[in-house]
């Protein structure tokens, strides 16, 4: 049994436009330890499976159906006070603001100390120097004088550490990280992903990266979900997902990031614009940004299958899915693009470049 | 090269944070110094990027250079003419030659206006086209930037964002400008509309032979579009030169570990990282000498001195904290609450305080053990001052007394950094991989 298992999980938020489809029968698990990327752009549902998983879904949003079980157990058939000892304790969360995270009438130090103390039953000063421990494991200088200081008091990276340090005060079995670094500046960004990930690793904590930045991705992730209008149209674990990516968005969000030492004038784009969720197009809502559509995309909707067999993914024995009508044998062209992937003279590690009609 | 089109010289923004009466009377003049002393050049038809992280006046200066925010020193020239001393109708005028494209092109806008308004205003202010020609000039701009002209009648909140920023580009384009500086144009859009909006800046460069200063703080985007990179920190210049002398050694040691930091979309790259101690300093009372010097990680050792560099590195950080800090608890790390700061014995602070700044319990050079060691002496009877006076005297790097000028490592490339000064006494000058294998 996997630790987090989301089953057929569908949100949507009713606005005055209409009926938002935020996600649409998602499907994924989170094996202990795992780090889990889940990646797309603006639009595409990252969040929000992020909110449903801590049920944290508010009026006008809902969940329609499906199921999220962590270690087992269906989230969203709990009493709301099985769900308060579940979050923060065995899931915690880091958002992209941190601001919002932190209270700012208390301390840094008691809110951590305070939240120790709710869910692990410490002692008022054992939960103080656990959590003097923490902020010192988190990379803040002075930790023990720091303690007392109140979030204003901190820099937007120092904030961000101190996030960190709640989030495992009480050391959850997986945490959820939406955006963790995208606020702060790229030099911080690098300390704290890297401290992300040697503290996942050293608390044997699995995690599930939300973020728009495939170089976060790379940089942290085992394997990856690619998201696109609500839906997930890749699976796979990070290199296939980098080396041989088998989804056409996939393919057209690799090809249009600038890379360093890639000479060519310009980037290879994705035309037109993410879809309104209100009214998502027919059949492959990639389909009118996509190079290879034909009319067969337009009619019926690819499901997530197995890139090698063709037939529909299973969370166990599949290794590498994606939703496109083309592992179906429903297109009659093919999906014409080739990845590259050079000798990086600089890092000696590959570097993939994506080639194809995606212009 | 020809002459610039675009100048900057010794172009600076001092803003006073004096907060009244008191600090004025007391002479307290808290300057941030947002943009300190920059020279800059743009030449026709280039595109010089700068970058750097948030708080290095990078943005301050891009305004500056179009008076947008009035300078407190120095002179913007453009075509020989300096900006600073025209009057504001000549001003106005200058301004059709040199636009701005903000992150977010509609914050100052009104929300009521159609798109049409919005593109058609700079011809109104300027008395470009009128009328018939007027509208011909919006549905012309429309279609140059990739839109559909019958969407002239819209508003801007029905648009996506990279519309919207496309909408910028021709409100911009409308003066037929020479100049465009750009700032942070694409952080805010998604990675596939991020990529059209660059190709689109790169079109309209090649077709209308414009000269563009892209402001931004994600390196893969600037050196995609730049030709020439100029690299802020804390408001100054540290390193410049084409995008390949900046993305190659030798570095600015800043440019170094910024280059290092990015996050390479590719899962098995190993590149090391480079990480900094501390975070930016405040631009109000900005290091002496290099500015970098309290982070930088090449930091020069006093000629007396020979330790590894990490050692050095360390030894500085402990300085700072101890010439700022007057009780214990901040420069030992007492993780444990037996520890009784109060009467502690000299050997378990000795202990406590290498410990916080990951320092071996005996230096590699004798001479600043001996330093260290006496200042432990001097801390464990609570004499700070002594202590402060020992360090500070004891552990000097040339970078804190020197500000380091913008020097030349080939035609075009300059470094402010003293590990590259020509004195040949400083490590580093004639051979800058030794530093690298420091690290
Ligand atoms: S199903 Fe058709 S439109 Fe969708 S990704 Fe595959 S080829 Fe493109
Ligand atoms: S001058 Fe010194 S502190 Fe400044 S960048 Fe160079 S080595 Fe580092």
């Amino acid at each position: 049994m996997a630790l987090l298992e989301v089953e057929d999980l569908t949100v949507n938020f009713y606005t005055q436009d209409g009926t938002v489809n935020a996600v649409d029968n998602l499907t994924y698990s989170i094996e202990r330890g795992e780090k889990f990327g889940v990646v797309g752009e603006s639009g595409a549902g990252k969040s929000v499976t992020a909110l449903s998983l801590m049920r944290l879904i508010d009026s006008p949003g809902h969940i329609e159906s499906g199921e999220i079980r962590f270690k087992g157990q269906d989230i969203l058939s709990m009493s709301e006070d099985e769900v308060r000892s579940i979050r923060g304790n065995e899931i915690a969360m880091i958002f992209q603001d941190a601001q919002t995270a932190l209270n700012p009438v208390y301390s840094v130090g008691e809110q951590i100390a305070e939240a120790m103390r709710h869910h692990l039953d410490y002692s008022k000063s054992e939960a103080k120097e656990e959590t003097i421990d923490l902020l010192a494991k988190v990379g803040i200088p002075e930790a023990r004088k720091r303690y007392s200081d109140y979030p204003h008091e901190f820099s937007g990276g120092m904030q961000q550490r101190a996030i960190i340090a709640m989030a495992l005060s009480c050391d959850p079995d997986l945490l959820i990280c939406d955006e963790p670094t995208t606020a702060l500046d790229v030099t911080i960004e690098a300390k704290i992903l890297e401290e992300i990930e040697s503290l996942a690793e050293e608390f044997d904590t699995a995690i599930q990266l939300i973020t728009h930045d495939l170089g976060v991705i790379a940089e942290i992730c085992d394997r990856v979900m690619v998201m696109y209008g609500g839906k997930p149209v890749e699976k796979a674990p990070v290199e296939e997902l980098f080396y041989d990516p088998k989804h056409p968005y996939t393919v057209g969000l690799m090809s249009s990031i600038p890379r360093i030492g890639d000479s060519t004038d310009r980037l290879q784009t994705i035309p037109g614009k993410m879809p309104d969720l209100v009214e998502l197009p027919p059949g492959c809502s990639f389909h009118p940004r996509c190079p290879y559509a034909e009319e067969a995309c337009t009619l019926s909707e690819p499901e997530l299958l197995d890139t090698k067999t063709g037939k529909p993914a299973s969370e166990v024995g599949t290794n590498h899915s994606a939703a496109c009508l083309a592992y179906s044998g429903d297109l009659t062209g093919e999906l014409d693009y080739s990845v590259t992937v050079n000798e990086d003279s600089k890092s000696n590690a590959p570097a993939s470049q994506i080639t194809g009609d995606n212009q | 090269m020809s002459e610039p089109i675009l100048e900057a010289r010794g172009l600076k923004k001092y803003y006073d944070t004096a907060s009244g009466f008191m600090d004025s009377m007391l002479g307290r003049s808290n300057k941030v110094k947002a943009v300190d002393d920059i020279d800059l050049e743009l030449h026709e038809g280039e595109t010089l990027g700068v970058v750097g992280e948030s708080g290095c006046g990078k943005t301050t200066l891009g305004r500056t250079m179009l008076r947008l925010i009035e300078p407190t020193e120095g002179s913007v020239y453009y075509k020989g003419q300096d900006l600073t001393e025209l009057s504001s109708s000549e001003l106005r005028d200058v301004r059709t030659d040199i636009q701005y494209i903000f992150q977010d092109p509609f914050s100052s806008l009104n929300p009521r206006m159609t798109v049409g308004d919005i593109i058609g205003e700079p011809l109104d202010i300027h008395g470009i086209a009128e009328g018939q020609e007027r509208d011909e000039r919006i549905y012309e701009l429309l279609e140059t930037v990739g839109l559909n002209p019958s969407h002239s009648h819209r508003y801007p909140h029905e648009f996506s964002g990279g519309q919207r920023q496309r909408i910028g580009i021709a409100r911009a384009l409308a003066v037929d400008p020479e100049v465009i500086i750009c700032d942070e144009p694409v952080s805010a859009l998604d990675v596939s509309v991020q990529a059209q909006i660059l190709n689109l800046l790169e079109d309209l460069q090649e077709d209308f032979g414009l000269s563009y200063i892209f402001i931004a703080h994600d390196l893969s985007v600037v050196e995609h579009i730049s030709d020439r990179i100029a690299v802020m920190y804390l408001g100054k210049i540290a390193e410049t030169g084409t995008t390949d002398e900046v993305f190659e050694p030798p570095y600015h040691p800043y440019a170094e570990a910024l280059l290092s930091a990015i996050p390479e979309p590719d899962p098995l790259w190993d590149g090391e990282q480079i990480y900094l101690s501390g975070s930016v300093p405040s631009p109000i009372d900005p290091p002496t000498g290099c500015r970098f010097h309290t982070r930088c990680p090449r930091v020069i050792q006093p000629e007396e001195y020979n330790m590894p560099q990490k050692e050095w590195r360390q030894l500085m950080d402990f300085k700072q904290r101890l010439l700022t800090s007057d009780s214990l608890k901040s420069i030992a790390q007492v993780t444990d609450e037996t520890v009784d700061l109060d009467s502690i014995t000299r050997d378990t602070l000795d202990e406590l305080i290498r410990r916080e700044f990951d320092l071996p319990m005996q230096l590699s050079d004798m001479q600043a053990e001996q330093v260290i060691s006496q200042a432990v002496d001097r801390l464990t009877e609570e004499n700070f001052e002594d202590a402060r006076a020992l360090v500070a005297d004891g552990f000097k790097s040339p970078c804190e007394q020197v500000d380091p000028e913008l020097q030349s490592t080939g035609t075009t490339h300059r470094i402010a950094c003293h590990l590259y000064d020509d004195d040949p006494k400083q490590p580093g000058a004639t051979n800058t991989s030794d530093a690298v294998a420091d690290d």
